[in-house]
């Protein structure tokens, strides 16, 4: 195994009271893709806020590229690429507009962001698109430009929050190849999601969260030994909720 | 750039700070423009936003010339300049959140790689234009007005007097925010803001109606401010005895000098206790609203087995079955009542409006034509109809709720409405009718009747009923011509079209109004009108509720 890329030892995090994470540790090798699953509420994004320098504010250390988080927010802002869940954008600007904004932030040189930019809109079909402004959009289109800005400056740590979401059926099937080529280049992806057939398919290894706590870690193939078929059915069982079925006989007998 | 190094030094990035700034501002560029939405076409892509903003604006520095002339120099300035902090204020509060706090900024600039004095530094810089255009745009005309009658000195004068009265302006709306954010929560903060375009609202719209009239009506010059001890420790009085101390000095006096020097130190000194020691806690405050606090955990309310399948039996719901046989008109009702005291833009929109009717009353009434009306018991105007005018004025609150009844942000939640197998949009538009009515229209009129029943004594109360129903009967038609939608289904969008029968159906009021200001000297006319009127809105309003899908453009998407 190769010098891990993200190094995270003892993660934890409190908001007052209420601990949302509990001594997360982690190791995630180059071209590794991870895919970061759990229940609602159980500290998913609060991870991935941390991971990309947002919260700076939490216990335990992370290390990228041996690193240390805290020390070097900015230096490593520049290697990661996210995607956030809620396609929180500028919609009064075009998306040529918007990853020029985007792409200079990052410190990338204008030519370089307009030929990368319409090269990959053109791929996305959105050329004809290109000098609109996305307040008329649809959530797809939006999704993609999202997805353009979130790896424009070509980054070493890519993190993906729900990003098939509102993508038609050839987008999420291009946009999962586009994930698997990038982690043959030695990216690294950070997949979080609610829909464990994709996570099933696109990850190298699985970590599955519950209440602040990692629960289960490995590959698929490692999981499905100790638990179950597929990764819904060790899902359930895991996050303590193996008798989903009653729940939905109890749920229809409410017809009677 | 021309603090380049000073920037440098601060540890600023100058390059993204410059590509921050022009995406800010060109974004405010295209944001739609609250006063000017109704007039903006739906598809074409607004731009030049703020120049309109700033035009507005500067409309509104021409009226305030106005007070410039008001009494002696000392007394207009402080006029003047309270309009300019008031309207300073009113305009940051409200803008601050909406421009300036951007919850996107957290997901699209922080997990850039820009560190925090750049961020810092470019919000400052973007507040710092757009306080500089407000600023142009009020002071503009008073200055062009004051250099012409008082010199370049004057000009300078003046220049630095809206100066001073802009940062302390900026001292009190961080007060304002301070204490605010201090008694509420961030949720709750949102809503205070809302409230606040409210009051900007009629502010505004009170200030164009009612100043040049108060002006040309009042004998203001033997007014000596200095003469009243209050003025002493009002803000606005300080920065005029500088301007007046400057440029008039024939009417020097200690206090004033006094009072001028006060005037020129304090804004700098308000302003650097807010960078010094508010904003800091301010920004962590405001950060506060965007984030995490803004996700309130839902309130779990266990109510179970028998007590969670009974409705629970709430003043609405009651109040819907009294009034409203069929559920779906129920349904109606409910819905909005309950929508519109929860969406905000439905609010900003229509609460100004009802401000207008004192307003316009005031305005008709009380500073009409002739003098020695200021005695609101003066028997001029307990002898007259004016009560016609204030009645008839109400139907104006029902113009602005029935015509943004049909539109919301939210409108494609309405598919609800569209997919249900109910076969009568009629009874939901009727419940809604009701609903509005019963909301908004009648305890407005109550307020109203009462004021008008201490002004003019009982013998209007059968006159009350009449325009009661009358206006009714305008509110049927109203929405039988023009809510042709169902509620909160369309996006904001212009009225357009339709603009000859929304003349018409102006002129049924007026047809209504005057009919009744006729009748007026037989009151057993007003008595069978009434009884008339009444049976009328019954027709009417059955009429309305059995419309059904034909009846309704209710085309969904």
């Amino acid at each position: 195994m190769t010098v891990p890329i993200i190094q995270i030892r003892n993660l934890g995090k409190s908001y007052g009271t209420k601990q949302v994470l509990k001594n997360i540790n982690l190791d995630v090798s180059p071209g590794q893709i991870i895919g970061y699953i759990g229940p609602n509420g159980a500290g998913k994004s609060t991870t991935v806020k941390i991971l990309i320098g947002l919260i700076a504010d939490f216990e335990g250390e992370i290390l990228i590229s041996g690193k240390p988080l805290r020390e070097n927010v900015i230096d490593i802002k520049r290697t990661i690429g996210y995607v956030p869940e809620n396609a929180e954008i500028y919609e009064v600007l075009t998306p040529m507009e918007y990853l020029d904004f985007v792409g200079k932030l990052q410190g990338m040189d204008e030519s370089l962001i307009r030929q990368r930019a319409t090269k990959m809109l053109e791929n996305f079909g959105l050329r004809p698109n290109m000098d609109q402004r996305m307040d008329t959009f649809s959530k797809g289109m939006r999704q993609k430009v999202m997805l353009i800005s979130g790896i424009i400056h070509n980054p070493q740590i890519i993190v993906l929050d729900e990003p098939l979401s509102g993508l038609d059926a050839n987008a999420v099937i291009m946009v999962k190849e586009i994930i698997s080529r990038l982690a043959k280049e030695g990216k690294t992806i950070f997949y979080c999601s609610h829909m464990m057939d994709v996570v099933e398919k696109v990850s190298d290894r699985i970590v599955l969260i519950n209440n602040g706590e990692i629960i289960a870690h490995g590959t698929f193939e490692e999981l499905k030994q100790n638990s179950g078929q597929s990764l819904e059915s060790i899902f359930a069982r895991l996050t303590g909720k193996e008798d989903i079925g009653d729940s939905a006989g109890a749920f229809l007998d409410a017809f009677e | 750039m021309l603090f380049k190094p000073l920037f440098t030094k601060m540890g600023v990035d100058t390059q993204q700070l410059r590509v921050i700034l022009e995406v800010k501002l060109l974004m405010d560029d295209r944001r739609p423009y609250n006063q000017m939405r109704r007039a903006h076409k739906q598809k074409k892509d607004t731009k030049n936003t703020s120049l309109l903003a700033m035009f507005f604006l500067a409309l509104m520095g021409c009226f305030m010339i106005f007070l410039l002339t008001m009494g002696n120099p000392l007394l207009g300035h402080t006029l003047y300049l309270s309009m300019f902090m008031i309207m300073m204020a009113l305009t940051l509060v409200s803008d601050f959140t909406s421009v300036l706090i951007d919850v996107r900024d957290n997901f699209i600039i922080l997990p850039r790689p820009v560190n925090d004095s750049t961020f810092t530094t470019s919000r400052i810089l973007h507040i710092t234009v757009h306080v500089f255009k407000m600023l142009i745009s009020i002071g503009l005309p008073g200055l062009i007005y004051v250099v012409i009658t008082d010199g370049p000195l004057g000009g300078i004068a003046f220049f630095v007097e809206i100066i001073a009265t802009t940062l302390f302006s900026i001292f009190v709306v961080n007060m304002i925010y301070l204490l605010v954010l201090k008694v509420s929560s961030p949720e709750k903060f949102k809503n205070f803001i809302s409230y606040f375009q409210i009051f900007v609202s009629i502010f505004v719209f009170a200030g164009y109606q009612v100043l040049p009239r108060i002006s040309t009506r009042m004998d203001l010059h033997g007014i000596n401010l200095l003469a009243y001890k209050l003025a002493y420790v009002y803000p606005p009085v300080w920065f005029a005895s500088f301007y007046d101390t400057i440029s008039h000095p024939e009417t020097f006096a200690v206090a004033k000098l006094v009072m001028g020097v006060i005037g020129i130190i304090v804004p700098f000194v308000t302003i650097f206790i807010v960078v010094r020691y508010l904003a800091p806690g301010f920004n962590r405050k405001l950060s506060a609203i965007a984030g995490s606090g803004s996700e309130p955990e839902p309130q779990l309310v266990t109510t179970t087995g028998a007590a969670a399948v009974k409705e629970p039996a709430t003043f609405v719901s009651n109040l819907s079955k009294f009034l409203c046989k069929d559920p779906v008109e129920q349904a109606g009702f409910k819905l909005t009542w309950w929508l519109t005291s929860r969406y905000r833009d439905f609010k900003v929109k229509v609460y100004p409006s009802f401000a207008y009717v004192p307003v316009y009353f005031v305005y008709y009434v009380f500073l009409g034509k002739g003098s020695g009306r200021n005695d609101p018991r003066s028997p001029e105007i307990t002898e007259g109809q004016g009560y016609l005018l204030l009645t008839y004025l109400t139907s104006f609150v029902i113009l602005t709720v029935l015509s943004q009844i049909s539109q919301s942000e939210k409108y494609k939640a309405a598919w609800v409405m569209f997919s249900t197998p109910h076969n009568r949009p009629g009874k939901i538009v009727s419940g809604m009718f009701k609903a509005v009515m019963l909301k908004y229209f009648v305890p407005f009129y109550l307020v109203v009747s009462i004021f008008g029943l201490f002004l003019w004594g009982p013998v209007i109360i059968n006159d009350l009923v009449l325009s009661f129903f009358n206006i009714l009967v305008y509110g049927v038609i109203l929405a039988i011509i023009n809510v042709t939608y169902l509620p909160f289904s369309q996006p904001a969008v212009t009225e357009g079209g339709k603009t000859f029968a929304r003349f018409l159906v102006m002129f049924v009021i007026f047809i209504l109004g005057m009919a009744h200001y006729a009748l007026s000297r037989w009151e057993w006319a007003i008595n069978t009108g009434a009884v008339f009127s009444i049976l009328l809105f019954w027709v009417l309003f059955h009429y309305f509720s059995k419309r059904d899908w034909k009846a309704m453009e209710a085309d969904y998407g």
